[in-house]
């Protein structure tokens, strides 16, 4: 292989707009795939989002994106990531906030 | 008072069937609600508690996300986060009876104390001091000369009659020896026995230890489990006549149910409800058919995380969501890419599958 | 087999001087008292110590290397 495989492809068949699109995401699986696929869904201008891992032998994602009123899917899956992110610092302030309070049962576990 | 969820929360446990499993609060779904994303009634609906921990596991309460979310930092736990492990073993010498790809396999499964943050990742790349960590072991058995004369225990007679992880001998090189001067590299564990010797067989084997990630290899796992369990939920519609109260108690798991001493009233004991593993036995017996009804809360996560390795248990779960946020990063930055392709172009980039 | 020099190989020859073609003894060890045996080619194969006829040849000298996996 001259150079790494892109990140992040629009596969064959998608509209010129990229009102509907799949994205074929490189190595990543179900870890990103299905929680991206829910984040793309609570977005209330997608239309269609699903996913799919084709073949354990290609270590790739498939994410297949519709938008309502020809908006842009590729500006939907930037949202979504970012939105993620956020949800991931969310829930990173909140654990590390109780493990510093501190007020969860102590006890001793043998080796 | 016993606190209710809504409906909507729960899925169902029936006797032979589940129901209600998938969620549903997408936009449209609930035709005149918002179920759109917020970042704002997330954080208002999101609880982490921590419940117990030791200095091998931890237990916590993650509610109010998605299963897709919990799921992905479980995996990540699992799959992700890296440790140190043995991976290059060169046999000088094995008289033991254990083959040498059998205790070559044994010993890369040690789990080390090394922490990952001060190692790289060694990419094909040659072996320096940042990305490999050298260990002797070498061990020979011999007789003890004192030994009792009718004793038959191989402690007593032989010297050196089991290989132990804690045989392992750290080789410093070039800056380790400063980098680990507070915590030498060492198994976690001295006492995993490796192999078995009798007297006059020896081994003599150096080691090389890398960062890895379990999804190449499951030694690198830094847990024995990561796992959740969704909350049980046990609601009583009738009360349970006080002649069977007790029979209704041993239908769950020790503790989930009180019954009242003075009174023999039946409740579910909030605090120990997440306690019950929901056999579903209170379903088989017709006398409390109607009296009680069982389910999960769909979005009640709770966790169990059992560190094998360096990590201290309360760490693996912010180092997940750092490795997440690191994917999420690095696929935002390939999809913003995408934007850059020359306006008016209609022509997408295109690839075969 | 028949590239072992068997009978008296000239002293000199492809053989340099000094070199011992591979005529040495080999060490064997007992599969049934364990002991040391130094057996020569066309030598019987017979333990010293307690004439047992099965040897082990002893493990090579050289480092092997495996991956833990």
């Amino acid at each position: 292989m001259a150079e790494p495989p892109q990140k992040v492809t629009i596969m064959k068949g998608a509209t010129a707009d990229l009102s509907a699109a799949t994205y074929q995401i490189h190595d990543e699986s179900h870890t990103i795939g299905n929680a991206l696929r829910w984040m793309l869904m609570k977005n209330p201008k997608v239309e269609f989002c699903g996913y799919s891992a084709p073949h354990p032998s290609e270590n790739v994602i498939q994410v297949r994106i519709q938008m309502y009123d020809n908006l842009s899917s590729l500006s939907a899956l930037i949202t979504a990531l970012a939105d993620l992110d956020a949800l991931c610092a969310t829930i990173e302030d909140a654990y590390v906030a109780d493990v510093r309070k501190g007020t969860y049962e102590r006890w001793v576990e043998r080796a | 008072m016993a606190e209710t969820y809504d409906r909507r929360r729960l899925v169902g446990i029936l006797a032979e069937r589940v129901t209600d499993v998938s969620s549903r609060d997408f936009p449209g779904h609930y035709p005149g609600e918002d179920h759109s994303w917020s970042l704002e009634k997330f954080r208002e609906n999101l609880t982490v508690k921590i419940q117990r921990a030791s200095s091998r596991s931890i237990e916590f309460d993650l509610v109010g996300v998605d299963a897709s979310i919990a799921n992905a930092f479980r995996r990540i736990i699992i799959a992700e986060v890296p440790t140190i492990c043995i991976e290059n073993v060169y046999v000088y010498n094995n008289t033991t009876v254990v083959a040498d790809e059998i205790l070559a396999q044994r010993i890369g499964l040690i789990p080390l104390n090394v922490d990952p943050k001060e190692m790289d990742m060694k990419l094909d790349e040659d072996s320096t001091d940042r990305n490999t960590i050298v260990f002797n072991l070498r061990l020979q058995c011999t007789r003890k000369p004192d030994a009792p004369k009718d004793s038959t225990v191989a402690s007593e007679l032989y010297e050196n009659h089991e290989l132990l992880s804690g045989h392992l001998v750290w080789e410093p090189a070039g800056e380790q020896a400063e980098v680990f001067s507070k915590n030498p590299p060492a198994p976690t564990n001295p006492n995993i026995v490796l192999a078995k010797l009798r007297p006059g067989q020896q081994v003599d084997i150096t080691l090389h230890a890398v960062k890895g990630v379990g999804k190449d290899h499951a030694k690198f796992s830094p847990v024995a489990t990561a796992s959740y369990r969704l909350l049980p939920n046990i609601v009583i519609k009738k009360p349970i006549p006080p002649h069977l109260a007790e029979k209704f108690q041993k239908c769950f798991s020790p503790g989930v149910i009180h019954i009242d001493p003075r009174t023999n009233a039946v409740s579910v004991d909030e605090k120990n409800k997440r306690k019950d593993t929901v056999s579903r036995e209170v379903l088989r017996h017709p006398e409390f058919e109607g009296h009680v009804e069982l389910s999960r809360v769909r979005d009640f996560f709770l966790f169990n995380i059992e560190s094998e390795s360096a990590y201290p248990p309360q760490r693996l779960f912010p180092e997940a969501i750092a490795i997440m946020r690191g994917k999420l990063a690095n696929i935002r930055r390939a999809a913003e890419s995408l934007l850059d392709r020359p306006s008016g172009d209609t022509d997408v980039v295109m690839t075969d599958s | 087999m028949s590239q072992q020099p068997n009978s008296n190989p000239p002293q000199t020859g492809r053989y340099g001087a000094g070199f011992v073609p591979p005529k040495e003894a080999m060490e064997y060890n007992c599969a049934d008292c364990g002991a040391t045996n130094e057996i020569k080619s066309r030598e019987p194969i017979r333990c010293r110590e307690c004439g047992h006829r099965i040897m082990y040849k002893k493990r090579t000298k050289r480092m092997v290397q495996f991956e833990a996996r």
